[in-house]
């Protein structure tokens, strides 16, 4: 499990302000009312959006949002209510409407007590160049200078839009177990998009970059000019591409299909809450679902990665997150728990409690799931493959249900022939059962990236994740021309 | 603060026009998840959508503390002063706004209420089968008072109420498991939501329960069958396309075509933002301006963009009211009974559920059919697995051969079922 271990180096305790401190006693005054348990999260997010289009600036706006939201937990049941004045009187009126609403269902549920550790710290990520320390003139011109370095690159490109996102958020969390913890946060998303056209058809070509901390973190994997460069490449090649026959494929995916294979087929099926509710992974735990080169795990801090888009330091339930080891070598070994359903499955909680917004609730959500690397070079993964496709990134979008059967489309594809990569191909999409997918890895490479952190995951609310791996070799269902 | 003091805060900062924008929010919820309640949740919150403008400059800030909204006026006027000049940023004109009637439900809903009628839901679609199970439920009731100003005249106020549910189970025999299906309804009113909870819910469980019989199919080019949730996935591809400022931009494949065919003589398409007693309904946009009856495709035929006042500044035209970009309430004109539709299919694929990609941009449709069915000869033979759907969007949309007159509650509305003709059906039946 090379990658199962914690890193804390991007963890950074931090002296309270004044106002954070207040905030803190009021949270307690109402974590410490009569109830079985309490959770009382004060959440407050500044979100600034960027965007540019054919040189103008279309998008320019910021959102400025705080509130509460208080859990009371009473023989079973979770009463919630949020409000946005967090005075003290206000919020004791919200916990009695959050008591009120979990007594009034009273008698009708399984009873649960609530597994954790609850965590007493002030926590920040690292932010090597924080994003508050770069002006919006800065951040405005790099977007504009992308955008238009976009329309200069090829006579093929008919638009273009290059975007910057970033959300700085800040919580404390009060529980009646324990928990006692400020969490300074910051994401950050960086985008170009070209279309191309030949005059008979239109293609798009996207480049994202994305993290968890401050703008050196952002551009860690890829300096600012290359991003544009990246997107026109992609749209212009798939003016190229030719449709795929549709059947059975030998296919190398590179790490970002990788993780969305991960997070899509895999992680979804293991989430505690989708097990309860009939996951067929429910009938998988320890036993053989993979090729015995794949190991998998949702991880709140990656060693090799720290600055991946799904950290998360603290859940929010405020207790603790750690590794939780998916498949090893094979075999399905855990789920990821919140507190509820550790103590029903009698197993660790992973922290993997997490709430996008102060109104939304905690629900058992990724941070970033990836496969575990292997010992094969990717050239000679792709050199060993007489014939099939090497397939990359994410199309428009992926799905999978509960019995593991997932369908993604494909961004960049390409046709593998005597162990070379040769011409694009387009229109691809992938399906098949996960497990059995898994079950037909062959090559695992030595390589990892974690690349999938511009998007978000959506369960009821949105949570930013992250996904990845090295390459793989496998067989897959590929949609394509009859 | 009142939104005409926030007006003069914002102008008093230096900006030249300014908006402000004002959603009251009262939400009951309850969830269900694994089969059981989950949780109960009361919200209430006020947010503020403050706009500025400075010599063509626009800047935009959202707020929901009333504490900072005087901080915020002067943020939002130094947003649009690091913003760049564009011609085309205004803010629309004042306009005579017509109330869409029985948008409001003024009746009090407890939340003990909404907590009784979710356990109606969960525990019909239960009780149908004991291999069922309820992955998630919600049932929520909602009101929503909006206000919005602006310093050119526009004044605008509507409450409207939406009462919803979401059901989402699958049903497990040993190994076999069923896809994930879903059911939603909507109405503005709370009595008539409940009314329809038990009929959605066996009917629910009745299409999940089927589907675990499911066999595999070979490969054929067929006809397609279209559940309105599915037609919805349509509606989506269809807006992008409709959208002005992506037509503007040149990433729509309409542009140019308006007056042209870009789709069969059987698809009629209109937006019916002014029904009255419809969740979907609204007198105006999210910029003040007034919504109306627009018919964006007649007889295959584009006849209409939907532009907000942005896109509509461009082309010197007047917003359709359709800021954002999507319809509210999407109609298709019928032209066949569901009956008559499966009567000419010789042989084709009924798809309850896509699970895959619609792309405007290229045109390619390419997916899994989930809850599908094959039929032949006009027959409900049996469910499917496995089963993709592939082909071209641009392509589909004028091999529509009929629009039935039954439509369902989507996401966006009430849509009709759609057939189409000459769709590859992928199959990965073994041949013999």
């Amino acid at each position: 499990m090379k990658n199962g271990c914690r890193s804390t180096t991007v963890v950074r305790e931090t002296s309270f302000r004044q106002n954070d401190r207040d905030m803190r006693e009021i949270l307690a005054t109402i974590a410490s009312g009569k109830a079985q348990a309490v959770q009382v999260r004060y959440h407050c997010r500044y979100c600034l959006r960027i965007g540019v289009e054919n040189g103008r600036v279309t998008q320019l706006t910021a959102t400025d949002t705080s509130g509460v939201g208080i859990r009371v937990l009473q023989n079973g049941i979770w009463g919630f209510s949020t409000t946005s004045d967090a005075s003290l009187e206000n919020l004791k009126k919200t916990f009695t409407e959050a008591k009120q609403a979990a007594l009034s269902a009273q008698g009708r549920q399984q009873e649960f007590l609530l597994a954790g550790e609850p965590v007493t710290a002030n926590l920040t990520v690292q932010q090597t160049k924080p994003l508050s320390r770069i002006s919006l003139e800065e951040k405005l011109s790099l977007v504009r200078k992308t955008e238009e370095k976009m329309r200069q690159l090829s006579s093929k490109i008919v638009s273009t839009a290059a975007s910057y996102e970033e959300l700085l958020d800040t919580k404390i969390i009060v529980t009646s177990s324990g928990a006692n913890v400020s969490y300074q946060d910051t994401k950050a998303d960086f985008r170009a998009l070209a279309f191309a056209s030949d005059g008979t058809r239109l293609e798009y070509g996207r480049m994202t970059l994305s993290a968890t901390g401050g703008w050196e973190e952002l551009f860690r994997h890829a300096k600012p000019e290359s991003v544009p460069e990246e997107a026109v490449r992609r749209a212009v090649e798939k003016l190229t591409a030719e449709p795929v026959p549709a059947g059975l494929y030998t296919v190398v995916l590179h790490p970002s299909l990788v993780g969305i294979l991960a997070h899509e087929a895999i992680g979804h099926t293991v989430e505690a809450d989708f097990v309860l509710a009939g996951s067929i992974a429910g009938k998988f735990l320890q036993k053989k679902v993979a090729a015995e080169q794949v190991s998998i795990v949702d991880d709140p801090l990656p060693a090799t990665d720290p600055a991946a888009s799904g950290v998360l330091l603290v859940d929010d339930e405020g207790n603790r997150t750690r590794v939780a080891v998916i498949i090893e070598n094979g075999y399905l070994r855990g789920y990821l728990h919140d507190s509820r359903t550790a103590w029903l499955f009698h197993a660790k909680n992973t922290g993997n409690a997490r709430a996008f917004t102060y109104r939304d609730e905690p629900l058992i959500r990724m941070r970033n799931t990836y496969v575990l690397p292997g010992v094969e070079k990717p050239e000679e993964i792709i050199a060993g493959t007489p014939s099939g496709l090497y397939l990359k990134g994410l199309g428009q979008s992926g799905q999978a249900d509960a019995n593991a059967e997932f369908m993604f489309g494909v961004d960049q594809a390409w046709w593998i022939k005597d162990g070379k990569l040769a011409r694009p191909v387009t229109g691809v999409t992938i399906s098949g059962n996960a497990f059995e997918v898994l079950s037909s890895v062959d090559k695992v490479g030595c390589d990892f990236l974690l690349d999938s952190g511009a998007g978000y995951c959506g369960k009821h609310q949105p949570a930013k994740v992250d996904a990845g791996g090295p390459h793989l070799r496998c067989q897959v269902k590929v949609g394509g021309n009859l | 603060m009142n939104l005409e003091s926030i007006l003069t805060a914002i102008q008093g900062y230096g900006a030249q026009e300014a908006e402000v924008f004002r959603v009251d929010s009262c939400t009951k919820i309850v969830v269900f998840e694994n089969n059981t309640l989950k949780s109960l949740h009361s919200a209430s919150e006020t947010t503020y959508r403050l706009r500025a403008i400075i010599e063509n400059r626009m800047g935009c800030y959202t707020t929901n503390n009333e504490k900072l909204l005087l901080p915020c006026c002067h943020k939002v006027v130094e947003m649009a002063k690091a913003s760049t000049p564009d011609p085309y940023a205004i803010l629309p004109a004042g306009q005579p706004i017509k109330p869409v009637e029985n948008l409001y439900d003024e009746t009090e809903v407890k939340l003990t209420e909404v907590l009784k009628n979710g356990y109606r839901l969960v525990e019909t679609f239960r009780k149908y089968d004991t291999r069922l199970s309820v992955d998630s439920a919600m049932l929520q009731v909602s009101w929503h008072h909006l206000n919005i100003v602006n310093s050119r005249g526009v004044k605008a106020q509507e409450s409207r109420s939406c009462s919803r549910y979401f059901l989402m189970g699958l049903a497990a025999e040993n190994t076999n498991v069923s896809s994930f299906d879903y059911r939603i309804n909507a109405a503005v009113s709370w009595s008539k939501i409940v009314e329809k909870i038990e009929e959605d819910a066996l009917s629910l469980a009745r299409d999940i329960c089927q589907s675990l019989a499911a066999r595999t199919i070979p490969s054929f080019t067929g006809y397609l069958l279209l559940s309105p949730e599915t037609v919805s996935d349509f509606i989506s591809a269809l807006e992008y396309l409709l959208y002005a400022r992506n037509v503007q931009e040149k990433r729509s494949a309409f542009a140019g075509k308006i007056n042209q065919p870009v789709a069969s003589f059987s698809l009629t398409l209109s937006d019916e933002p002014l029904r009255p007693g419809l969740p979907w309904s609204a007198s105006f946009d999210s910029e003040g301006v007034p919504t109306r009856s627009l018919t964006v495709i007649e007889k295959g035929v584009l006849l209409s963009y939907l532009y907000d006042t942005y896109a509509a500044a461009r082309e010197n035209a007047s917003s359709t009211g359709h800021a954002g970009g999507k319809m509210y309430s999407p109609v298709l004109k019928p032209n066949s009974s569901l009956k008559e539709m499966y009567r000419n299919i010789s042989r084709g694929l009924l798809v309850r559920r896509f699970s895959g990609n619609i792309s405007p941009v290229n045109g390619v449709v390419s997916g899994v059919a989930k809850g599908g069915w094959y039929i032949e000869n006009g027959q409900l033979l049996h469910p499917v697995s496995q089963t993709m759907i592939t082909g071209n969007f641009f392509q589909m949309l004028k091999n529509i051969v009929a629009v039935s007159e039954e439509t369902e509650p989507t996401f966006s509305g009430y849509l009709p079922y759609l057939q189409i003709n000459d769709v590859d059906i992928l199959g990965f039946q073994e041949k013999p």
